[in-house]
């Protein structure tokens, strides 16, 4: 279910490319990414939809003095109307509102997991690549060995029998994501860890935490952003995935997996139901895809695929 | 190359350890136990039913004596499904499941390949830009939403193919499509991708300055170099395919394994939810070590030694 | 099939273009976009609006489609105890006697009459000459082997209790201990007395005919058989009463049921049960074929296996010749049948389908005719489903309520449980949650089950309400200590929870939390009695209040409110002792009317089955148990050519004469 990882696991040797920090490497990929058009229309759609996810519920509570959980069940299962613009649900909860709050769950759960992925795998991807020698080779068995689980089914068992809560369904997305991160992150550390300015601060007596952290880091940032902007839409989807099986997010709060989820077991009857959920999905990962495309080609140009 | 088998099936034992002892003990964290239900059951009737299931045992037994039987290959019996061991459960699913997955999987190249090759040759045309965008659209509709879609589509309201159910041939058109369309849209991506980075590369440059028909080239070359990332890719791909036969199979009541992974750890079924654990890894690891296999095959300059 | 799909397709055509919305400006174009594919997809509806989905059958008129609920767990009457096993075990065996198809009033099956002793507790029954479908003669000894085979404890079936009003059933099932050698006129209580010097007794009971006593262990579940041991070796040829003992596991020979002559059947009871006929008709009194399990024991085959297709033997209506375990099951009549003359379709294909929305899409493209009785629809479609006409729905024997857990504070004090009970608007529940016909009631059995005239407590009182919180020391809610509503994870329940809260904080002022749980944690904390108040559904074995009123028992298994009660108790025996059906109900009433003043339990409303059946599937009609057996169901051939013009008399059979 989760989108293909932009670097296969042997493509180590490209992303140690030459990516010392400077001014001009910025610059240079936002001039590249402002030139790719679709990226650019991917990211204003998004930030569109993260503005309407987090102000449009308050302003149709402003507006129609509804949110997203006030009933009215004598106006239930409504199609589109002009009060209603993706109509209402069975218990007369306007589906828009919803849509609304759930993307905003959705974000918010896929930013924050690709964050915990993106933080753990750089700590220790970096930790390793820095160590080298046994400690990098055990640490590197363990991502081999822990790559090669079927993830998805162990979440999947975990939560059924753990109960569903948000802090959990992060973590386990978190835990799937970060394997890749610290691959990466490791093989930008080991051809890193060689160049002058390393031995510079390591011959003044920096300690190795603050290398690591102050020097080594910072300087792999382009793969790391990379890899995190196509994160993002990966975490959605699975946490739209697990909320479709019934295991995400817990109701009343709609995320957009359980309000497809619920759209189609009723699509028999109430097709907006399930429509419009499913279309803004689409729409939000399709421009995030976009985005992270756009980006990839602008931070680091070698890297296709 | 027999060696680096060797190895890498070696390799595979003491993930598969940890994976099938990890589970064993955390689903019987789980409150609740397979025999609860609505109804009241007498306690005699109870300890029988635990018995007979080797679940009035010490849990460090059970363990013992599940890793013996499944070195037998016996996978124990389903509570949830009394009258069937979960070895027959997987024999009757599984093959729908693989099938399910296979047809997706033609459907997935067939599309993408197609996809992928239009945008490598047509670079930069209206061609290139539609073949992409359509593999992205296909990226970005999830399972999930794509499947409830085709039935309210094509069985409710075309009646062309039956919404659920398995069987024949139109039983399988429209979850293979729904599993398949996802994986298509990466292939897509790979296959260009491949391809291009081939087309900068020497020999097809000497290719062309040696006035070869730009339709063997394209032949001949490129589509083998595009193929390598997809070779690589169809590990993963199947690994996909099994996590969204859980979904998908669910949408078209589909007789496979999939629903038995959300379902049977609902059910406290310990030993089904543990068996289908077991075949998935050993499927998937499988899967890993014949990609690797054949990559070796594809790409001459990879060598496995010792 | 051509002409139905060309129609659907003009239909569809037309629709789209009424349907297709104009263009408006000052919305977003992609909602419009997206707006635009929702309107085609729902341009299209069904081929006729008076019906959900296609009004064709998709098959001959010679075939039934239909869904029988998810896959069957048994269909082996001595194991079986789900209703997916069950449905399917009344279509295919045949038992002593029937329900009838409307008024579920027992009628000749297998028997062919029966005479009833004048104490209610002796049944003699008189068989047909009838077969198994291998042609093997149906005997009385298969009926009393297979009542026998049920109650065996080496069986471990989940309904054995089913059978515990035969004599001694009880004592068998749960291997109690028997005395014998005993002066009957001994008390129970010296009885008790001396086995509890060596172990643990739970309850000893009295057994006439043959005479001596039953002894039932107590203690841990796990030790009763050690227990059982030591009792047997410590306790033969102590003397009681100047007698020597005798003691040994009661065996299946004291069961009271027993084969006379191959061809009469007789049932000694523990009490005279006016439902012991309707008792019959349930699926776990179906025979089973004992030649069928002897000869695959004989051929090293595991016996279990003896309801495969490829070795299953029925002497009912039909026979099952195919099953694709999650897929269908396949049945054909059974020429060996007695009946078989009035078995109208002769085939029968019966999805195993468990979700519902999965079989009413099916339903929908025509691909099963009737939805079957195993799955209700969801409230979310009933204001929709309503309007057509192959919508329909019958009250059901099952009844929706709260438990209270009484040692819970402050659910200890009665005054907050009438309190609570009497703030629900149980009529809104239904008319707004529910939706499909449902009756509010606040009693623990549904009117009308066996001429059972009905509590009819108040249903709604907030006034009341009011005051009894003041009584109980929380006026207005104060101080009203934190409680706490669980249900197990569903939508349905969901809504009947949010809506009580609702009304609690409402009508009393106070805030009650309410708490989902997945099913197996839930049957936990039900089990444990870890809650405050949790919800459930109980749905009747038989067509009479006792099946309701057990549940408050308190050994039950199933009373889940700590409430127990001697009065309570001895009301039910004393009923149970009536032979006058009329001063049994009286009793029964009673008992209720006492139940309910100490409110263990609020009830809310009493089900009904809804459910959608093609127009032309005939020979199904309502009843309290959703009972509808498939050799009464026929295909109405005429609408292969359209909705016909004239409606089909379809009234239900005449009662099976006895003879």
């Amino acid at each position: 279910m989760s989108t293909l990882s932009p670097v296969s696991p042997g493509d180590d040797s490209q992303v140690a490319c030459d990516l010392i920090a400077g001014t001009s490497l910025w610059h240079d990929a936002w001039r590249r990414l402002r030139k790719n058009r679709m990226a650019v229309a991917g990211g204003i759609f998004v930030m569109a939809l993260t503005l309407a996810c987090l102000v449009g519920p308050w302003v149709v509570a402003a507006t129609w003095g509804y949110g997203y959980e006030t009933q009215d069940l004598n106006y239930g299962a409504q199609p589109p109307t002009w009060s209603h613009w993706f109509g209402t649900d069975f218990f007369g909860r306007d589906v828009l509102t919803r849509v609304l709050y759930g993307g905003r769950v959705s974000l918010q759960v896929g930013l924050l997991a690709a964050f915990v992925s993106a933080t753990l795998g750089t700590v220790y991807g970096a930790v390793s690549g820095y160590a080298g020698g046994r400690i990098d080779t055990l640490m590197m068995r363990a991502v081999d060995i822990l790559y090669a689980l079927p993830y998805m089914f162990l979440v999947i068992i975990l939560v059924t029998i753990l109960g569903k809560n948000l802090l959990l369904i992060f973590l386990a997305l978190g835990l799937v994501g970060w394997l890749m991160t610290a691959r990466i992150v490791r093989g930008q550390v080991l051809s890193l860890k060689e160049r002058d300015f390393v031995r510079a601060a390591r011959s003044l007596g920096t300690s190795d935490i603050s290398i690591v952290f102050r020097h080594l880091i910072p300087n792999t940032l382009g793969p790391i952003i990379v890899y995190f902007t196509l994160t993002v839409p990966s975490m959605i989807l699975q946490e739209a995935f697990l909320s479709f099986l019934g295991l995400g997010v817990q109701a009343p709060r709609p995320s957009l997996g359980a309000l497809i989820n619920d759209g189609a077991n009723h699509m028999v009857v109430f097709w907006w139901e399930l429509v419009f959920p499913g279309s803004v999905l689409a729409a939000l990962l399709f421009c995030l895809n976009f985005l992270g495309d756009g980006l990839r080609d602008a931070l680091d140009p070698q890297m296709k695929g | 190359m027999g060696r680096f088998v060797l190895r890498r099936i070696a390799g595979m034992v003491p993930t598969l350890w940890i994976i099938i002892t990890l589970s064993f003990f955390v689903i019987r964290l789980a409150p609740g136990s397979p025999f609860s239900a609505e109804r009241a059951i007498a306690p005699e009737v109870k300890a029988d039913l635990e018995a007979k299931y080797g679940f009035d045992k010490p849990l460090l037994t059970q363990y013992m004596r599940y890793m013996g039987n499944l070195l037998r290959g016996d996978l124990g019996l389903s509570t949830k499904y009394p009258q069937r061991s979960v070895n027959e459960i997987i024999w009757l699913g599984f093959p729908v499941t693989l099938t399910l997955a296979a047809v997706a999987l033609v459907w997935a190249l067939l599309l993408g390949v197609t996809a992928g090759i239009i945008g490598a040759v047509r670079q930069n045309t209206v061609w290139d830009y539609g073949a992409m965008s359509a593999a992205m659209i296909g990226i970005s509709i999830p399972t999930f939403v794509l499947g409830p879609l085709l039935v309210l589509l094509f069985s409710l309201t075309m009646f062309i193919f039956p919404p659920a159910g398995w069987g024949t041939w139109r039983h399988v058109v429209l979850p293979a499509i729904t599993l398949g369309t996802i994986r298509a849209g990466y292939i897509a991506r790979l296959t260009r991708a491949g391809m291009l980075e081939v087309v900068r590369s020497d020999f097809v440059r000497t290719a062309h300055a040696k006035g070869l028909p730009e339709r063997l080239i394209i032949w001949r070359h490129m589509l083998k170099g595009g193929m390598l990332p997809v070779v690589t890719y169809l590990g993963p791909a199947i690994a996909f395919m099994m996590v969204g036969s859980v979904v998908v199979e669910k949408i078209f009541n589909t007789p496979g394994i999939g629903p038995y992974f959300v379902d049977a750890a609902f059910n406290r079924d310990y030993f089904l939810v543990m068996g289908i654990l077991v075949l998935e890894s050993v499927f998937l690891l499988g899967m890993n070590l014949l990609v690797d296999i054949a990559y070796g095959f594809l790409d001459p300059r990879i060598r496995y030694d010792g | 099939m051509d002409r139905s799909r060309r129609a659907i397709h003009a239909g569809f055509r037309r629709r789209l273009r009424d349907r297709f919305p104009p263009a408006r400006a000052g919305v977003p174009a992609v909602a419009w976009l997206v707006l635009l594919i929702g309107n085609f997809i729902a341009g299209c509806d069904s081929s006729d609006p008076e019906y959900f989905g296609t009004t064709v059958p998709q098959h001959g008129p010679e075939v039934l489609w239909l869904n029988n609920g998810g896959e069957a767990q048994w269909i082996d009457p001595g194991r079986c105890s789900d209703s997916n096993g069950g449905d399917v075990i009344l279509n295919t065996f045949a038992g002593l006697v029937e329900s009838h198809p409307k008024t579920l009033e027992p009628m000749p099956d297998v028997a062919r009459d029966w005479d009833i002793s004048a104490d209610g507790k002796v049944y003699t029954f008189h068989l047909r000459e009838t077969r198994w479908s291998d042609g093997v003669p149906v005997t009385a000894h298969d009926f009393e082997w297979s009542h026998k085979r049920l109650l065996a404890p080496a069986l471990a079936s989940k309904y054995a209790y089913i059978a515990y009003p035969l004599k001694n059933a009880e004592a068998y099932n749960m291997q109690a201990l028997f005395l014998t050698g005993v002066d009957l006129a001994t008390s129970l209580e010296d009885v008790r007395d001396l086995v509890a010097e060596v172990i643990p007794v739970e309850r000893v009971d009295i057994s006439h005919d043959p005479p001596g006593f039953c002894v039932f262990i107590g203690g841990d579940d796990d030790q009763r058989d050690a227990l059982r041991k030591r009792a047997i070796l410590q306790l033969n040829g102590r003397r009681l009463a100047g007698q020597s003992l005798t003691v040994r596991v009661a065996d299946s020979t004291l069961v009271g049921v027993e084969a006379l002559d191959a061809s009469t059947l007789r049932f000694t009871l523990e009490n005279s049960i006016p439902y012991f006929l309707h008792l019959l008709s349930f699926y776990s009194f179906m025979p089973v074929p004992r030649h069928v399990l002897d000869r695959l024991e004989d051929q090293g085959i595991n016996p279990d296996l003896w309801t495969r297709p490829q070795h299953i033997v029925s002497n009912g209506a039909y026979t099952l010749k195919e099953w694709k375990f999650r897929q269908f099951m396949r049945f054909e009549k059974n020429p060996h049948y007695w009946n078989a003359a009035n078995v109208r379709t002769p085939e029968v294909k019966a999805y195993l389908v468990e979700s519902y929305n999965t079989s009413l899409n099916m339903y929908r493209a025509g691909e099963i005719d009737f939805p079957g009785g195993n799955l209700a629809l969801p409230s979310e479609f009933m204001d929709h489903l309503q309007q057509f006409h192959d919508y329909r729905y019958d009250p059901y024997v099952a009844v929706y309520f709260f438990w209270f857990n009484t040692t819970r504070p402050p659910l200890d004090k009665l005054e907050v449980r009438q309190a609570l009970s009497l703030a629900i608007d149980r009529t809104a529940i239904v008319k707004y949650i529910k939706r499909g016909g449902e009756t509010p009631t606040a009693d623990v059995v549904p009117q009308g089950l066996a001429g059972y005239p009905g509590l009819n407590s108040p249903l709604f009182d907030p006034e009341r309400a009011r005051q009894l919180l003041e009584a109980a020391g929380y006026p207005g809610g104060q101080g009203m200590p934190p409680i706490t509503l669980i249900y197990n994870t569903s939508e349905g329940h969901k809504q009947i929870a949010e809506a009580a809260q609702q009304m609690w904080k409402d009508n009393l002022g106070i805030h009650v939390n309410i708490e989902n749980q997945e099913w197996k944690v839930y049957l936990k904390s039900m089990e444990t009695m870890d809650f405050q108040i949790a919800r459930l559904g109980w749905i009747g074995d038989y067509p009479d209040p006792y099946t309701f009123l057990d549940l408050l028992l308190p050994k039950s298994g199933n009373n889940h409110s700590n409430w127990s009660d001697e009065r309570f108790s001895e009301l039910l025996r004393e009923a149970n002792q009536t032979i006058d059906q009329e001063t049994r109900i009286a009793r029964l009433l009673e008992a209720e009317r006492y139940a309910m003043t100490q409110q263990p339990l609020m009830p809310l409303y009493v089900y009904t089955k809804t459910t959608l059946i093609k127009p032309y599937v005939r020979g199904v009609w309502g009843n309290y148990m959703d009972r509808h057996l498939w050799k009464y169901v026929w295909i109405d051939e005429r609408w292969y050519d359209g909705v016909p013009s004239e409606p089909v008399v379809d009234s239900p059979p005449p009662l099976t004469p006895r003879y």
